[in-house]
Formats: structure tokens, C-alpha cells, sequence
């Protein structure tokens, strides 16, 4: 019972914070066509920032975490307004958009990276926050990642919500599904794109903020996360953004039962888990197909 | 109401319209006839803002509108309902409904449109996911999204297309309708019998120009239409 209990809390905890940064990508790919391979940068800045704040002005990560939610979604509006549109206006078709953007994000990662080399330098950092472990059921876990958990899960279930009942989170799910058709609805797409993109910033940038309370975070620790959101994403189905949510939370509770059985097998078994699926269900598991 | 003067487009190099003139008075139903890449939907497209004029005007009750982004031309009170309909797939028959309301104004009062809208189109169930609709009843969620911003004139591509004769005719039944409502309409149909016998009036469009004008039953007379059009 422990520890099943100890897998299965441990496979949400990582499976709510893929489901974050996969559904982040996913936004920004599946709607705005821009595929981030920077997005783990993102993520990476924001767990940085997270530990600075922290360790040398002693403000909670919690507190960091709204801030950076904030920040993250200005900038990543200022960034699509200010890159991926005028790149969007100057390439002639949706797949030239898609190549030019692909290739402004590998630009943007090595910036990013870089950038963060320079301030924090390449060495492995960690902070101990609310580490005092909680009884649940016989099973002992630190106190910050089930404040952890709470958050992921409460981030997504927000996240859910906006998509689901508001005026602008349908019409960021128009727009995902027939961007012509969203646009003679009277949705300003322009302004939706860049949301978008502001919103897969803002969910990486929550997802490193919640990463650096219990792992030690680096600044080169982006691409990994890049490439799990990739999985994700294709796991879930690509477009559909709570498909990616689900496929965030499914690869985090297998990585848990591999990684409980051979901790070293944890990333060959998404990688196997992810051939499988293209063998057997290449639109993914919410995919609409072709 | 909806004056269009001299419109040329260009896609690259290539010209689609040809100094088209065409006018739509308060209540009333224009039919725009021609065949396959005339430039119907270009001059749809160009009216609803998607694609630019080159050159001439397009005026809505003495304001110039040619220019906007689409979404400002849906709030100015233009719906275009495209070829197909085009609905969200993946949503349902109400979620498609409430985002032709997307523009501020109609979306306060989009609980209260859907019921309107639904008497029209009474068998629609609200609860459907639109890809799971027959291709008749996506043409009536597609008309019914279009009605939901409360536009003044609505733009139809093709409502007929593809769909089984008793569908069209309940199509056409709603579209001879609107203008008891104060909507005025642009039918751009190939089916020129159907278009003629709903609308007023009626503009052939061949490769690229506007050709001939006129009422539909004057238009019905003429040579060219029974011969290019009817078959006779």
C-alpha cells in the first residue's frame, strides 16, 4: 500500500508538471504553428529565477511563482508580437512559417542558455524549502512536493477552465481547429496568437518555478524538458491541448513505476513508450488524425 | 447599404478582380452567379475583410470599411458564412454558436440568441459535437453561428453545395427569411436557378468581371444565362 501510494503520488506529482509544460508547448504549436524548441528554456529561466529570488532574498517560491506567471506572460506576448508575427507576415505559407520559426527557436534557446550561463553560471544549484516530511497513510513525503502537486494540478485545472468557459479560451480553441473560420467569427487573430504564445510561456516558466522546490536545477537542464514536452505532445495528440495535459500525467506515472522498478530506465521508457505509440496510434491519444 | 465601387484583387501577380461594382440595398437578396474561379468567394473574402483590395472601394452605409481586419468588419455587422460552413469539429452545436457571438456586444446577450436562433432551426440538438452532424445540419449550425453576431448583412458561399435537394430547399426557405428580420444578403451560388428564384436581384461574375446585372426574373430571360447557365 505505501508503496503504491509513494508511486502513484510521485507519478502525478511529475505527471502534473509535464502536463504543464507539455500543455505550454502544445499551445504554442498547435495553435500559433510555432514549434518552441526553447520552451525548456523557459522553464529552465523560471527555475533559475525561482532559486535567486529565493536564496538571496528569502522570497517563498510561492510568492516567485505568481510573479513569474505574470512576467513570463508579458514577455511571451511582447515575443511573439515582436518576432513570430512579423515572421508570420513576411513567410508565404503556413509551412515556411513553421521552418522560419523552428529555426528562430533553436536562436532563441542558444540566447536563453547562454544568457543564463553568463548570470548564474553551469553548476548544479538547489534550495531546501518546506522540506519537513508529511505522513500520508504510512508513506512519507516532503511537504513541498505535495504543495507541489497541489499547485501543478490546480495550474492545469485553471488552465482547463479558461480553455473550456471563457470568451477567450474558446477562441483560442477555434482558433486551433479552423483558424479561417475563428477569424470571420470576429476573433482577433493576431491578438489570439500572441495569447498563445504568452500562455506557453507563462506554463513553462510556472512548471521551472515548481521544479526548482524539489530538484537541483542548472542552466543547460532545458533541452530535457523540451524534449519530454515533445513527447508529450505527440502522446496526447498533437493539437489537442487537453490531450497533452492527460499525456503529461500517463508519462509521469509510468516514469514513476519504471523509475521505482530501475531509476536509470526512466527516460528509455518514454522513449519506448513514445515508438509504441506511433506504431500503434500515430494521432496520438486525443489526435483528430488527418 | 453595402456599396462595392471598382474592387480589384490580386493574389501575386495574378488578378482575380476586375474593377467589380456591385450594390446591396436595406432587405434585399443578391444573387452573385458564375462558374468555378470566377472570383465569387475572392469578392466575398475581399468584402469580409480576409483578403485585400488593390484598388476601389468598399462602403457600408457611407463608411468605408475595405481596409479593416475581419474582425472588425463581424462587429461592424458582416457575417460571412464560408463554403462548407467550416465548423469547429472538435465542439459542440452551442459552443459553436456562442463564438459566432464572439464580438463584445453580441456576447452579453449570446444565451438569449441561441435560443432565437434555435426556433429557426428547430431538430438541432445543442449538446452535438459538430463532427458528428449530417452535412445538411452543418450548413444550418453554420448559418445559425452566422445569425448569432446579429449582423445587418450576411455573406453566403455556396449554402447549397453538396447538400440533398429537400436540405436545400429548407436552406433557401431560411435565406428568403432574413430580410423580414432587416438582414440583407449576398448569395454566391453555381446552382443559377436556385440563386435566382430566391434573390431580388442578381450579378454574373465571369473571369474576374462583373458581366451582366439585373432583376432575377429579367436575368432568367436573357441569352446568356439560359444558355451558360440553365442548359437551354
Amino acid at each position: 500500500m505505501v508503496t503504491f501510494l509513494n508511486i502513484f503520488i510521485g507519478g502525478l506529482l511529475m505527471g502534473g508538471i509535464y502536463a504543464l509544460v507539455a500543455a505550454g508547448l502544445s499551445i504554442q504549436y498547435g495553435v500559433g504553428r510555432v514549434l518552441n524548441i526553447a520552451h525548456g528554456e523557459f522553464l529552465m529561466v523560471g527555475a533559475l529565477i525561482t532559486w535567486y529570488l529565493f536564496t538571496i532574498y528569502g522570497i517563498s517560491p510561492l510568492i516567485s511563482l505568481i510573479l513569474i506567471a505574470f512576467v513570463f506572460f508579458f514577455f511571451g506576448f511582447l515575443l511573439d508580437r515582436s518576432l513570430f508575427s512579423r515572421l508570420r507576415n513576411i513567410s508565404p505559407s503556413v509551412a515556411a512559417f513553421e521552418a522560419n520559426s523552428l529555426m528562430a527557436c533553436f536562436g532563441l534557446q542558444f540566447v536563453i542558455q547562454n544568457i543564463a550561463i553568463v548570470i548564474w553560471g553551469a553548476e548544479l544549484k538547489g534550495f531546501s524549502y518546506m522540506a519537513s516530511p508529511v505522513n500520508i497513510l504510512g508513506a512519507l513525503f516532503g511537504a513541498n512536493r505535495l504543495i507541489t502537486l497541489a499547485y501543478s494540478l490546480g495550474i492545469a485545472g485553471i488552465f482547463y477552465l479558461f480553455l473550456t468557459k471563457t470568451r477567450y479560451g474558446k477562441a483560442i480553441r477555434a482558433a486551433s481547429q479552423d483558424i479561417f473560420a475563428a477569424n470571420l467569427m470576429g476573433i482577433n487573430i493576431k491578438f489570439v496568437l500572441s495569447l498563445c504564445f504568452a500562455f506557453g510561456a507563462l506554463l513553462a516558466g510556472t512548471a521551472g518555478a515548481l521544479i526548482s522546490m524539489m530538484y537541483s536545477i542548472h542552466t543547460t537542464m532545458g533541452m530535457e524538458y523540451t524534449v519530454i514536452a515533445l513527447i508529450v505532445i505527440v502522446l496526447g495528440g498533437l493539437g489537442s491541448i487537453t490531450g497533452s495535459m492527460l499525456g503529461g500525467l500517463i508519462l509521469g506515472i509510468v516514469g514513476s513505476i519504471v523509475s521505482y522498478l530501475e531509476p536509470g530506465l526512466t527516460l528509455v521508457a518514454y522513449y519506448m513508450l513514445f515508438m509504441i505509440l506511433l506504431l500503434v496510434r500515430p494521432t496520438g491519444l486525443m489526435g483528430r488524425g488527418s | 447599404m453595402l456599396k462595392i465601387d471598382n474592387v480589384s484583387v490580386f493574389y501575386g501577380k495574378i488578378r482575380a478582380l476586375w474593377d467589380v461594382c456591385l450594390r446591396i440595398g436595406e432587405n434585399e437578396i443578391v444573387a452573385l452567379i458564375g462558374a468555378n474561379g470566377a472570383g465569387k468567394t475572392t469578392l466575398l473574402k475581399a468584402i469580409s475583410g480576409v483578403i485585400r483590395v488593390s484598388s476601389g472601394s468598399i462602403e457600408l452605409d457611407g463608411k468605408r470599411i475595405d481596409g479593416y481586419p475581419p474582425h472588425k468588419i463581424v462587429e461592424m455587422g458582416i457575417a460571412h458564412i464560408p463554403e462548407g460552413g467550416r465548423l469547429f469539429a472538435e465542439m459542440s452545436v452551442k459552443e459553436n454558436l456562442e463564438l459566432g457571438a464572439f464580438p463584445i456586444r453580441a456576447w452579453k446577450k449570446k444565451n438569449h440568441e441561441i435560443r432565437n436562433v434555435l426556433r429557426i432551426f428547430p431538430h438541432l440538438r445543442e449538446t452535438q459535437l459538430a463532427k458528428t452532424l449530417s452535412g445538411g445540419e452543418r450548413q444550418m449550425v453554420a448559418i445559425a453561428r452566422g445569425l448569432m453576431s446579429k449582423p445587418r448583412i450576411c455573406l453566403f458561399d455556396e449554402p447549397s453545395y453538396g447538400l440533398a435537394p429537400v436540405v436545400v430547399s429548407e436552406v433557401m426557405r431560411v435565406i428568403r427569411s432574413l430580410p423580414n428580420e432587416g438582414i440583407s444578403v449576398l448569395l454566391v451560388e453555381q446552382n443559377v436557378h436556385i440563386a435566382l428564384q430566391v434573390a431580388d436581384r442578381g450579378y454574373v461574375l465571369e473571369n474576374g468581371r462583373i458581366v451582366l446585372e439585373g432583376n432575377s426574373t429579367e436575368l432568367l430571360q436573357t441569352e446568356l444565362i439560359k444558355k451558360a447557365y440553365l442548359g437551354m
